[in-house]
């Protein structure tokens, strides 16, 4: 009976020790985490800030040059606020609720489909839009209460909004929108509405961009709010994969292909879908990996963590994340392109690949939620 | 005793009150997207089916012919031009404000009774179609303004109800028949429809007492409808007086009488004869929104996610759970079932859920009769609306609006407009002293 006492006593101390291990591990985690997306943030806060100095230079001096300059610095900033998207879905700073019942900013950064005649002229309706509507005031205030007020395409905020006023509509399947520059000369009062509101539109984008940047800064309450979940952890592996098992995979490519419906494109003024999905794949990828800008490595990882505990898993990860990557190389360019083509043309061949490759990555990282006690459940 | 223990765990009517809902099927959302979950267990291989019906549900429609051949065939006269136009974040909607004719997400039902059925006005069919596609007369605007009405407390206090009157302008066609009545309606909110779907009949039936024989002043009936889509006589668990059994009718008929798309179900256009211009218009296609696209609608639909109590163990909050219960309020609004089998998705079996509504018709008294009978339903009658996600109806939706013609302006005056087989319920209500309501009120908003 001593023997048996000793045994369990042995066992539990045991139990003790690795859980205590493990936290440690989850603890380091967390904090490497917090300074990957604090390094994330910070970029895609210079950069939206660049875009800003451009927008605001081509306002200065409109023509076609100023015009692809601040195009320019919209597509640089995409590409990293892209990646950030896998700091979505588990209720941090961007889309969370916080003690005081404030929401986080995504609904106002980065909402879409958007509904172009909300905003300004299109095809057929050349009065359409806030920008032609002379009742409406346009300020900061009126701008944000208007993001989908009254239907959720009605969308007045945000990366596509700013992405619709610089490029225009998009009539070709060859082509980006082709908005001309004039469209901003302060020669009536609709260009100056149009002015103003492009101006106002990306100033808030800046603002929400640096309250997200400061909510992970090191004492920032959303980065603190994090570091003490129970299981950061899970936050982390929601995440991408959610990222990958639903936003990227199907709301943004396959739901495209399935309808065929170049509207159902994400970027679709500026065709730079292909850049917003390889970015939010970077975003899955680093993520796991623990790589920051330029590559700067940020440890313990996610990968790290799994291969103590289950090296073929971090190995099978890591070649779907390489599959995935092969296959992103092959969608065709522009995106709408491809819509049009024909089911088996390889363009489409690869999109649908890298849809089911990007839903096995989900099921991956459940599996690695599974193995380390970390609860993950896509898109809830 | 786990039989038992299993046994009381499920049985509708008769749940432990704390009990909670299946984490496969519900969210914990408490943002703007509160509402817009797909359910935790949803296969991956079919969120592609759940987001193109969502990206289908934020689609404008457009007059035919159009340049999108997919998305052509809008009206010609219709309310909203996209599904979540009305039903905006999958959420609630609200009347305009007051006098003015800016119907959002709230419709204007019409209709006169011959012969003891429901028939369209002559002129304006079963709904005011306040749009039109160009080169088409909308049949008219509608207005609401409210009148007064105060109602105490026992403890003296008191609050104001707002009574709603219509008046009508600009009708294209001539007055409205002198018979016709109309009735507002808001858009209801979207999600756990397919979960309701999945209760069955005999789950309902077990609360059904038509006659009122264990004389509780509550004989909720269910309302046994022709289903088309299996051409079988069903209970009707959709629509504000339980008109329709299955979603995929549901749908199609919200598409058909809101938007004026026809589909398979809905084959003809909403054009009432004296409307010429309207049946002159080229169609867009037949049908205008293909079986392919309802599908997707469908299952969208179906595997939306409701949102979980929040805090249900809070002090306060299992107080108010506690008076719901005491006051009489489970009496309808049936707090939870367990699923049964679903056509389409397995997820959905055997979950357990809280809807909070037994979805029976009841005699909701002379305040609250709204002048059009429907089907079997008499105009006094209303199906119980499910409670679940109320109070995150703020949030989602930014306005606090409830009722069938969001009549009232909190949850509060919605309890205390409750009258016929809830009167009772309600009195019990007004005899609470201020704290005893603030508990009450605290448990619906935590739903």
């Amino acid at each position: 009976m001593k023997k048996f006492f000793k045994i369990i006593s042995i066992f539990l101390t045991f139990i003790f020790l690795a859980s205590c291990s493990d936290n440690n591990e989850t603890k380091k985690l967390a904090e490497s985490y917090a300074n990957l997306v604090s390094n994330y943030y910070e970029e895609t806060a210079k950069r939206t800030n660049s875009m800003f100095l451009a927008i605001n230079d081509f306002l200065n001096d409109p023509n076609e040059f100023s015009l692809e300059n601040a195009k320019n610095k919209w597509i640089s900033a995409r590409e990293v606020y892209g990646i950030t998207e896998a700091f979505r879905f588990y209720g941090g700073p961007i889309d969370g609720t916080n003690q005081y019942g404030e929401e986080g900013p995504e609904g106002l950064i980065n909402s879409w489909p958007l509904n172009e005649a909300y905003i300004d002229y299109v095809e057929g309706n050349p009065e359409a839009g806030i920008v032609n509507n002379l009742l409406y005031k346009i300020n900061k205030d009126t701008i944000m209460a208007s993001n989908q007020s009254d239907d959720d395409a009605d969308v007045s905020t945000g990366w596509h909004a700013i992405e619709f006023l610089l490029w225009g509509q998009d009539s070709s399947i060859e082509t980006a929108g082709q908005r001309e520059f004039t469209d901003y000369v302060p020669i009536n009062e609709i260009n100056n509405r149009r002015r103003d509101y492009l101006l106002l539109v990306t100033e808030l984008l800046v603002e929400h961009i640096n309250w997200l940047n400061d909510q992970w800064k090191p004492n920032g309450a959303g980065r603190d709010a994090f570091l003490s979940k129970e299981s950061p952890g899970s936050s982390i592996l929601t995440g991408i994969a959610t990222l990958s098992g639903f936003e990227l995979s199907s709301e943004r490519i396959a739901t495209a292909l399935d309808s065929g419906d170049p509207e159902d494109e994400h970027s679709c003024f500026s065709d730079q879908t292909h850049l917003d999905i390889r970015a939010n794949f970077n975003g899955i990828k680093n993520i796991y990996l623990g790589l920051g800008i330029n590559n700067q490595k940020f440890s313990p990882s996610v990968s790290e963590i799994i291969a103590n505990k289950n090296p073929k898993l971090n190995e099978k990860i890591i070649k779907t994340l390489d599959s995935t990557s092969n296959n992103i190389n092959y969608i065709t360019v522009p995106f709408d392109k491809m819509l049009s083509e024909t089911k088996n043309s390889p363009g489409r061949v690869a999109a649908e690949k890298t849809v089911s490759d990007l839903i096995i990555l989900a099921e991956n990282f459940i599996e690695a939620g599974k193995e380390l006690n970390w609860d993950v459940i896509i898109a809830e | 005793m786990s039989l038992f223990l299993g046994l009381s765990r499920y049985v509708s009517g008769q749940e432990v009150i704390t009990l909670l809902m299946d984490k496969e099927i519900s969210v914990k959302r408490e943002n703007r997207e509160a509402f817009a979950a797909p359910i935790p267990s949803l296969n991956l291989s079919k969120m592609r089916f759940f987001t193109g019906g969502r990206h289908l549900f934020r689609r404008s429609w457009t007059s035919a012919p159009s340049s999108v051949k997919s998305l052509d065939g809008l009206g010609p006269v219709f309310n909203r031009v996209s599904c979540s136009g009305c039903h905006v974040k999958d959420g609630r909607g609200k009347p305009p404000e007051e006098g003015s004719t800016k119907f959002r997400s709230m419709v204007i039902k019409l209709g006169l009774i011959k012969n003891n059925k429901l028939r369209p006005d002559p002129n304006y069919g079963f709904q005011l179609n306040d749009k039109s596609i160009l080169g088409v007369p909308y049949e008219g605007k509608a207005k609401i303004n409210y009148d007064k009405k105060i109602i105490f407390y026992n403890d003296g206090s008191s609050i104001s109800l707002s009574i709603p009157k219509y008046s009508f302008q600009s009708l294209s066609f001539g007055p409205l028949h002198k018979d016709t009545k109309y009735s507002g309606r808001v858009a209801p909110p979207v999600f756990g429809l397919g979960l309701i779907e999945a209760i069955s009949e005999k789950d309902i039936l077990k609360k059904s007492d038509p006659n009122d024989k264990d004389n509780d002043g509550i004989s909720g009936r269910p309302h046994y409808i022709l289903d088309p889509i299996s051409n079988t006589k069903k209970v009707g668990k959709f629509g504000w007086k339980a008109t329709r059994a299955s979603l995929l009718h549901h749908i199609t008929g919200a598409a058909f009488q809101d938007m004026g798309l026809t589909s398979n179900i809905f084959p003809n256009q909403n054009c009432m004869t004296i409307q010429k211009k309207c049946i002159a218009q080229i169609s867009g296609g037949e049908p205008e929104i293909s079986h392919e696209q309802i599908n997707r609608l469908l299952i969208y639909m179906q595997t939306l996610a409701p949102p979980r109590q929040r805090k249900p163990t809070n002090k306060i909050i299992s107080n108010g759970n506690s008076l719901f219960h005491e006051i009489g309020c489970n009496k309808c609004h049936t707090p939870s079932y367990k699923t049964n089998l679903h056509e389409n998705h397995s997820e959905l079996n055997y979950k357990i859920i809280k809807p909070y509504s037994d979805f029976l018709l009841h005699d909701m008294g002379p305040d609250l009769d709204d002048s059009l009978k429907e089907g079997q339903a008499l105009s006094s009658e209303w199906k119980t609306p499910p409670l679940w996600g109320i109070g995150l109806i703020k949030k989602v939706n930014k306005h606090t609006r409830f009722l069938h013609d969001g009549r009232a302006r909190s949850i509060e005056e919605a309890i205390i407009w409750h009258g016929g087989e809830a009167e009772k319920a309600k009195n019990n209500y007004l005899n609470l002293n201020k704290k005893e309501r603030n508990y009450l009120l605290k448990f619906l908003n935590s739903l």
